[in-house]
């Protein structure tokens, strides 16, 4: 997993718990990299589940709202960061599609290697669209946050709705309707 | 040291260990792009190479297949191999028979002495026999220096064949001053420059022989000489034999020179080909004509004496004083001065009866031109 993740995660924890709990959270988590993570780097996945879970031990909060809070901060971080992938998009529908269609081709053609999620878009003619995560990490409450950061940032009046895929469709479906 | 500062401290010392990773991961990344840069550079020169040969194969072909003079095509061979193949000295022989003979040289060509004839041996017959380049460097050998008379400083030599149809034709030599001067790709595009050079040769030669075969002048549709000396040897024999007057005429083009100056030799050809056109129309089917040279034409009247002679040369001379011509320049004419004479009784040659139609010919040329001349005994 890239780097980036863990610097951010920490920047979150930084700022919305404390430093104090940033570096408990490294001592308990005995991680190989000594939690020392620079953003063009690369680690290994699981340290990032030994720290979420030790995070929400630590903190008491439910693993998924923590991932959901890390989705919306990913967004930001992407926002600021990589403000070409958002030229040209002026809704939340707009946008969505280019994350597989745009941007995880320029991310592949950079990293060969990496193991990025695939998100699939389907809309249809009412302004309902569905996009389906599919993962190796399978987080949905990650995606869950970067899309209603999305919906935010957007300033549009839509409803997230989620259900979890089975048999033939698998993964998680994310429903975006219009309020 | 109290928990905030040892904090700090932990935390500097991780961010020191993050950092130091990036240095490394950012060096590593950088050597991979000069390697790539690097890779991608000369493929480029690669393919700047490749296109660089192929448009010189392009021109060299256009070059080649529109010419049919000899010299032309061996100079036009010479310049795009300069062009491409730096080189000391090169020279081009061409096969005459079993012979190997210097056709012309380039470069120090001057400072050398150059074997017009090169002798029969194992390197010529391995030149004439190879189908590639021959290379011979390293202290060139002592053989090839005496045998081609290299100049004393050539260090590489090489020697391209010309081949048309699996035949030889001859070959083109390179010498340099530097050693191992040819690379691989050079021979090549030498060869491939020679190989087009040969077949445009051979055309030439072809050319010529067909030229030189022909009856015909192609400008003007006359017979040319050769066809006229044998057509009037057996008319002067028939006129000996049955004792029948024969007469001859020589025209020439008066200024002609000044036409081809002031209006072109375009309009020159056209000129030469309507007074030929003129010349035709006022003879007979047993007349012979013909081209004699630049603008000189000749004509053999069989059975026709002298004064019978003078009248068809003086239509001829009206006739073609008739013609106009117009050019960007304006209008104009030409006239023609004409000279006659008959064949004499006894042993008189061609060459005899043509000499004298020739000598009144300048009489008419000196006498002022745009006249019919007889010959008359001085």
């Amino acid at each position: 997993m890239k780097g980036m993740v863990f610097t951010e995660f920490f920047e979150l924890v930084d700022d919305k718990f404390s430093p104090e709990i940033a570096e408990r959270l490294i001592e308990m988590s005995d991680l190989e990299s000594e939690g020392a993570y620079t953003s063009v780097g690369t680690y290994d996945a699981r340290e990032m589940v030994t720290l979420v879970s030790g995070l929400s031990e630590l903190t008491g909060v439910p693993v998924p709202d923590l991932l959901v809070e890390f989705g919306r901060r990913l967004f930001a971080y992407f926002l600021e960061n990589y403000p070409a992938f958002f030229e040209g998009a002026e809704s939340t529908t707009e946008f969505l599609p280019r994350v597989e269609s745009f941007i995880h081709l320029e991310v592949k053609k950079l990293y060969p290697d990496a193991e990025l999620p695939s998100f699939t878009c389907v809309a249809d003619d009412s302004g309902t669209m569905c996009m389906t995560y599919q993962s190796m990490r399978d987080l949905p409450d990650l995606a869950e946050g970067l899309i209603l950061a999305c919906i935010d940032h957007f300033g549009e009046p839509l409803v997230l709705t989620r259900e979890t895929g089975h048999g033939d469709s698998p993964g998680t479906h994310f429903i975006i309707t219009p309020e | 040291m109290d928990p905030e500062t040892e904090l700090l401290r932990r935390r500097l010392a991780r961010e020191r260990i993050a950092r130091k990773q990036a240095e490394s991961i950012t060096e590593e990344k950088s050597r991979q792009l000069y390697i790539k840069a690097q890779d991608l550079e000369s493929a480029v020169e690669a393919e700047r190479e490749a296109r660089n040969e192929a448009e010189t194969m392009l021109h060299a072909l256009e070059v080649f297949s529109s010419g049919l003079d000899r010299d032309e095509i061996v100079a036009q061979l010479e310049g795009l191999v300069r062009g491409f193949v730096s080189h000391d000295g090169c020279a081009l022989y061409l096969l005459d028979g079993q012979e190997l003979r210097l056709h012309s040289a380039c470069g120090d060509s001057g400072e050398r002495e150059l074997v017009g004839v090169i002798p029969q041996g194992a390197l010529l017959s391995e030149i004439l026999s190879a189908s590639g380049p021959v290379l011979v460097s390293d202290a060139l050998d002592e053989l090839v220096a005496g045998e081609w008379g290299v100049h004393p400083e050539t260090e590489t030599w090489m020697a391209v064949p010309l081949s048309v149809h699996g035949r030889s034709i001859g070959c083109l030599t390179l010498e340099s001053r530097r050693r191992d001067a040819f690379a691989a790709s050079s021979a090549r595009i030498v060869q491939a420059l020679a190989s087009e050079a040969a077949i445009a040769l051979e055309n030439a030669r072809l050319f010529e022989e067909v030229q030189r075969l022909s009856v015909i002048d192609p400008l003007t549709g006359l017979h040319n000489r050769r066809q006229f000396a044998t057509a009037a040897e057996l008319e002067l024999d028939r006129a000996k034999r049955h004792d029948l007057p024969l007469s001859a005429a020589m025209m020439d083009i008066d200024h002609f020179k000044e036409v081809n100056d002031r209006y072109g030799h375009a309009m020159g050809d056209r000129v030469l080909v309507e007074v030929a056109q003129a010349c035709v129309r006022g003879l007979r089917s047993i007349d012979l004509h013909a081209r004699h040279g630049g603008e000189e034409f000749c004509f053999l009247l069989p059975q026709t004496g002298i004064e019978e002679a003078r009248g068809v040369a003086e239509r001829m001379r009206a006739e073609i004083a008739r013609l106009s011509f117009s050019s960007d320049q304006g209008d104009f004419a030409v006239t023609v001065s004409l000279g006659v004479a008959e064949r004499m009784a006894g042993s008189d040659s061609l060459a005899d009866l043509l000499d004298r139609s020739d000598q009144a010919l300048y009489e008419a040329k000196r006498t002022g031109r745009n006249r019919v001349m007889t010959w008359r005994p001085t």
